[in-house]
C-alpha cells in the first residue's frame, strides 16, 4: 500500500519536482559540446593459408578447428594491437608521432591508435580494417598504416625464425660432422690393420659396425644440409607467402564525408541528465516525505485510540478556480481573505433551506 | 446585532455537508429532539494550536444544529483570549462568560439571541489574564448545568489545548470534546500531547481541518489511497 503522504508529497511538489528533469537534460543539450566530424576509412583483408605455404609465423598452429582463418587473423591483429610497441610503430607510420619524441606523447598516441583502429572479421576470409580520423587524410594514414607495419612485423618474425632455424641447424652441422670425421678416420685406421675387412666375403663383423656407424652419421649431416636449405627457401619466399595469406582486396581511401553520429552519441548525454534529474526528484521527494510530520489524513491518526469524525475541506482553495488552485497556492501561501470560512459558518445559523 | 449573511452558497454548502458528517460521526445526528431535551448535551471544540479553525468548526457544528434540529443551542466562546466570536457575529462587546463566572451577572444576561434563529451566543467577555482562575472556579460547572438547562446542545469553543489549561479544565466539564487539527500544520507529536492533557475529557474523535489533496482523482483511484 502506498502511504497518501507520498503521493501528496510528490503531487504538492510537482512542479519542482519536473523541474530538474526537465532542466538538467535542456541544460546538457545546451552545454554539450559539439563533436567534431570523424572520418573513416576501411580496407578488406583477404586472408587464407595456401597450400605449400608456411603458416603465419604469429600463430603456428591453428586454435580451433572450428575457427575460419579470419576470424584467426582478426584475433592475431587484435591482439597486436593491445601491444604499446605496435601501436607505436603504427602511430609514427601514420604521423601521429614520430621516434624522436617524449615518451609521454608516443604513449599517448600509442592509446589513441588503440581507440581509433577496429578489426572484425567478415565471412570466412575477410577481414575488415577500420581506420578512424578527424580527416580523411588521416583515417587513411592510419589504415595504410596498421596493414604496412603489420605486414612489416610477419615479415621481420619470419626473417627472425628463419635466422634461428639456420644458425640452430649450422651449430648442429658442425658437431655433425666432426662426428662422421672421426668415425671416418675410425674406418680408415681399421683398414689399415685389416686390409680384407672390407671384403663382403670376409665377415668382419667390426667393420660392419664401424661402417654402419658412418654411414648413420652421415645421414644426419646430411639431413641438417636440407633443413639449412629448407629454412634459407622458406626466408627467401616469405614475401611471396605473406602476400598469398594477407592480401589487401580493398585498400583503404580517402571517405567522402564524415560519419553520421549515432544514436548512443546523441542521446546518450540527455538520457544521462534525465536519469540525473530523476535522481535529484526522487531524493527531493524522499526527503520531502521523510520530514514531513504533519498531520494529512486518517493514515496520520494511526495509533492514536479516537476515531477520524471528518474533514472540512480547505474553503479558501475551493473558492479559487480549480484548474489555477495549484498556481494559486504556490503564489500566494498563505490565504487573502482569513475569515472567509469563519464568515460561512457564521452565517450557517441564519441560512434558510440553503444546502438542506 | 448585525449577522453577516454574505456568502458564497456553494461554499457553504460544502462546509455544511462537511459538518453534518462529523455530526453524524461523532453520534449528534441520530437523536431525536426528545433526546436532546432528556439528556442535554455539552460539546467542546478545541485544538492544538491557535488559528487552527475551531472557532469556525464550533460556530458551523452549533448553527448546523440549530438549524438542522431546530433546537435551542448556545454557543460559548470559552476561549478567553481570542474573544472573537462577538466579532464575527456583530455583537457588541460586554459582559460574557468570565463575568457569569465570577458571579456578576446572571447567564439570561449575558445570552445573546440570534435574530430568528434557535442560536443564541455567549461571549467570552473580559477575562484580563484571570481565565485559568475563573475557568477552574466551582462556578464554571454550575454555569455549565444551567446552560444545559437553557438549551439541549451548548457548543463551548474551547481555547487551544497546548497554550491554555483553561481548554483541559473546561474540557473535562463537557459530554464529548471533538478535537480539531490543521491538516499540513499539525503534527503528530502536538496531536499526542494534546490527547494526554486531554486524557481526562472525553474526546470524541478528531476532524481534520482545511484538507485539500492535489493528486488527481484518477491517481487517487488508481492507488486506491486512503482519506
Amino acid at each position: 500500500m502506498i502511504p497518501r503522504k507520498l503521493v501528496e508529497a510528490i503531487f504538492r511538489r510537482l512542479p519542482v519536482l519536473l523541474l530538474p528533469i526537465v532542466l538538467i537534460p535542456a541544460l546538457v543539450v545546451l552545454l554539450k559540446p559539439q563533436p567534431a566530424d570523424e572520418y573513416r576509412s576501411v580496407a578488406s583483408v583477404w586472408v587464407s593459408s595456401p597450400i605449400g605455404s608456411q603458416g603465419d609465423p604469429f600463430q603456428p598452429e591453428r586454435q580451433s578447428f572450428w575457427l575460419t582463418d579470419a576470424q584467426v587473423q582478426a584475433r592475431i591483429l587484435n591482439e597486436l594491437l593491445r601491444t604499446e610497441s605496435f601501436r607505436t610503430d603504427v602511430a609514427t607510420a601514420a604521423g601521429l608521432t614520430d621516434v624522436a619524441a617524449p615518451a609521454y606523447q608516443q604513449s599517448r598516441a600509442a592509446g589513441e591508435v588503440g581507440s581509433l583502429l577496429s578489426v572484425w572479421p567478415s565471412g570466412s576470409s575477410l577481414v575488415v580494417i577500420e581506420a578512424k580520423a578527424s580527416t580523411p587524410e588521416g583515417a587513411k594514414k592510419l589504415a595504410d598504416a596498421f596493414i604496412s607495419q603489420y605486414q612489416r612485423r610477419s615479415d621481420e618474425e619470419t626473417k627472425r625464425q628463419t635466422t634461428i632455424a639456420v644458425a640452430y641447424f649450422n651449430d648442429q652441422l658442425v658437431v655433425a660432422q666432426q662426428e662422421l670425421q672421426k668415425r671416418q678416420t675410425d674406418v680408415a685406421k681399421y683398414l689399415q690393420q685389416y686390409p680384407n675387412a672390407a671384403d663382403p666375403r670376409s665377415g668382419d663383423l667390426n667393420y660392419r659396425s664401424l661402417a654402419a656407424k658412418m654411414d648413420a652419421q652421415d645421414g644426419v649431416v646430411s639431413g641438417l644440409l636440407n633443413s639449412i636449405q629448407q629454412a634459407y627457401l622458406t626466408a627467401a619466399s616469405s614475401a611471396q607467402g605473406q602476400q598469398a595469406r594477407f592480401a589487401v582486396q580493398d585498400a583503404p581511401v580517402l571517405a567522402a564525408a564524415p560519419v553520421g553520429q549515432t544514436l548512443k552519441d546523441r542521446l546518450g548525454f540527455p538520457v544521462a541528465g534525465l536519469v540525473m534529474g530523476l535522481l535529484i526528484s526522487a531524493a527531493a521527494v524522499y526527503l520531502t516525505f521523510r520530514t514531513d510530520h504533519a498531520i494529512r489524513s486518517s493514515e496520520d491518526l494511526a495509533g492514536l485510540g479516537v476515531p477520524l469524525l471528518g474533514y472540512v475541506p480547505d474553503l479558501n482553495a475551493s473558492r479559487e478556480y480549480p484548474r489555477y488552485r495549484r498556481i494559486f497556492r504556490a503564489i500566494r501561501r498563505r490565504p487573502g481573505d482569513r475569515n472567509f470560512a469563519r464568515r460561512l459558518a457564521a452565517g450557517i445559523a441564519t441560512t434558510s433551506e440553503r444546502g438542506s | 446585532m448585525i449577522v453577516l449573511t454574505t456568502f458564497d452558497s456553494e461554499t457553504q454548502t460544502v462546509l455544511l455537508e462537511a459538518v453534518r458528517e462529523i455530526q453524524a460521526m461523532a453520534g449528534l445526528a441520530g437523536r431525536s429532539r426528545e433526546a436532546y431535551a432528556r439528556k442535554p448535551v455539552a460539546l467542546g471544540i478545541t485544538s492544538p494550536g491557535f488559528g487552527q479553525g475551531k472557532t469556525m468548526l464550533s460556530m458551523a457544528l452549533a448553527g448546523s444544529l440549530s438549524h438542522d434540529l431546530g433546537m435551542d443551542v448556545i454557543l460559548v466562546d470559552a476561549d478567553f483570549n481570542t474573544r472573537s466570536i462577538e466579532l464575527d457575529y456583530g455583537i457588541v462587546r460586554g459582559d460574557g462568560l468570565t463575568e457569569a463566572l465570577r458571579g456578576a451577572v446572571q447567564i439570561d444576561h449575558i445570552m445573546h439571541r440570534l435574530p430568528d434563529t434557535s442560536l443564541s451566543v455567549v461571549t467570552a467577555g473580559m477575562a484580563l489574564g484571570e481565565a485559568e482562575r475563573v475557568a477552574r472556579s466551582e462556578q464554571a460547572a454550575e454555569i455549565v448545568r444551567d446552560m444545559k438547562e437553557r438549551a439541549p446542545c451548548v457548543v463551548f469553543d474551547l481555547p487551544a489545548t497546548l497554550h491554555s489549561t483553561t481548554a483541559t479544565v473546561l474540557a473535562g466539564l463537557c459530554d464529548g470534546v471533538i478535537v480539531l487539527v490543521k491538516a499540513g500544520e499539525t503534527t503528530r507529536a502536538e496531536l499526542d500531547m494534546t490527547m494526554r492533557r486531554l486524557k481526562d475529557a472525553n474526546v470524541l474523535g478528531i476532524v481534520i481541518n482545511r484538507w485539500h489533496s492535489d493528486v488527481p482523482r484518477l491517481v487517487e483511484k488508481s492507488l486506491a489511497l486512503k482519506m
